[in-house]
Order: C-alpha cells, then structure tokens, then sequence
C-alpha cells in the first residue's frame, strides 16, 4: 500500500483500522523482508 | 526551552521504509533526513530500502489491467482506490506486492477460486523469489509467472498475449520433481489477459515449471524455472 499507492502510513492505519504504530511496523518489517529477499537473490546470481 | 532530541539510528530504522518509499511526511521527515546527514550507515540503509522499492515497482506487468481491476482488487481488500504512485498497469501486481510490503496485513484479497495448496515440503537454500516467461508453442511470450518461498508463500502469475488466447477461464498448473502435475486453482482471461495470485502454494522449491492450459487440459504456455542453485 505504501510502496504502489503511496499511502502514508496514518493513511494505511485508517484505511485498515490499525493503530498508526502497528501500520508502521507493517511497512518496516515488509520492505525488509523484501529487501532481504533481494539481497539473497543478487547473491544467488553472482 | 526543550533540549533539541537527535534522532538514534534505532529510531531511524523505525521510519526508514517510509522515507525510502517517499511516504514519510512533516517533522519525522525532516528529523531522517537530518539524520541521515550524518550517518553513513543510515544512508546506506535507505539506499537499499529505495532500490529494493523500485525492483519491486519494477515486477510489474507492463501491461495495462482489465477494466475495474483495481476496483475489484481493492474491494477484496476492503479498501477504496487510492492514487497509484505510477501508471493503472501496477494494479496488476497489486495484490501479490500488497501482501509482500504489509506482511501480516491480515491475509489474502486474491485467494484462487479453485486453490487446493498441498502440504509444505522442506526449504531451499535457492533465491526465495524466482519468476519464469511463461511460453506458447510457438515461444511467444505469454506471461510471467512468479513463486516467493518466504513467510508467507505466494504465487502469482500474469498472462498477456495480445488476444491470442480468447476469453475463459484458465488453470494454473505446476509442475514438480518427478513430472508431478499440481493444478493450483483457476482465473479467468479476459481478451488475452488476466492475472492471478494464490497464498500457500505447493513448496517452491519443488517446482520445475508450470503450466497454463484450458479446462479441457489443452497446453496454452508452459514456463521453465532454472535448477535450485
């Protein structure tokens, strides 16, 4: 939500009816499993 | 007078995502970002955080979606359409990549109509996101399909090809070590095109290719998934 629509995070916290804390986790633990999965595919590449 | 509070690389990490994917706004924005003036470290986290943001843009299909896609993904979702950050064509992918950025955002919009997921195998030490073209008979390109063995385990696969294939519905089908055919559920083509995502499929790391074929079992387009590294 954060990263297509751009969607804050109070934006995704109302939107979901979450606490803003807990929507802003969401987004850190997301793009850092995602990032962690791309670091791993880069070295399976090399 | 309050004593100004620098911002720790521990909070910064808190709010790194947000800067990097540009959706960080007022003080918490302007506290990163002087932050990140004086940490090297920080600064190298939010560069991988904003590559990891455009590799993920960059899974999208360059295709346009049917009409009302987005409407209808989003109100699986439960949710309104909002303004995409790039052109209506990410929609396409919006389901899969919206499970995979807020993991844990209480499970699927996209569940396939038919899904029958088998029962988890072992890991792999391969890449936990591998996507392969999916190809007619005549190696035209019809679609991508990809598989992330993460937490949760997805599926999810875009066909395009310009009409050739008419309107219908279409089964997802894997094939696993040992030439074993799995059908994983089922979606329907709408002129051509159409795209689809299932939770939980059949232990990536088991599978060797996968198939797109009719109801009546006709072979539409095959893909190929390289060996486990």
């Amino acid at each position: 939500m954060a990263g297509i629509y751009g969607m804050t995070a109070r934006q995704i916290a109302e939107a979901e009816g979450i606490p803003l804390g807990t929507a802003k986790t969401r987004i850190r633990d997301g793009m850092e499993k995602l990032r962690s999965a791309y670091l791993r595919e880069d070295v399976g590449d090399d | 007078m309050t004593e100004r509070h620098e911002m720790t690389c521990e909070e910064f990490g808190d709010i790194a995502a947000e800067l990097a994917l540009g959706v960080l706004t007022g003080r918490e924005r302007a506290h990163a970002i002087e932050h990140l003036d004086q940490c090297d470290a920080c600064r190298e986290h939010v560069r991988q955080l904003s590559l990891t943001g455009e590799e993920m843009l960059g899974l999208l299909p360059g295709q346009e979606p049917p009409a009302g896609f987005e409407t209808r993904v989003m109100g699986q979702l439960g949710l309104a359409p909002q303004r995409p950050k790039r052109s209506r064509r990410m929609l396409a992918t919006a389901a899969v990549l919206l499970a995979a950025v807020a993991c844990g955002l209480g499970g699927w919009g996209l569940r396939g109509v038919t899904s029958a997921p088998a029962t988890r195998g072992s890991s792999t030490a391969q890449a936990p996101l591998r996507s392969a073209a999916l190809l007619t008979a005549s190696h035209q390109m019809a679609g991508k399909i990809f598989l992330y063995d993460g937490n949760p385990r997805w599926l999810y696969m875009a066909v395009d090809t310009d009409a050739s294939m008419s309107s219908g519905t279409v089964l997802c089908q894997l094939e696993a070590t040992g030439g074993r055919i799995i059908t994983i559920g089922s979606f329907r083509l709408d002129s051509g095109y159409g795209s689809w995502g299932s939770p939980d499929p059949v232990d990536p790391g088991s599978v060797t290719g996968a198939r797109l074929t009719s109801p009546n079992g006709t072979v539409l387009a095959t893909a190929s998934f390289t060996a486990a590294k």
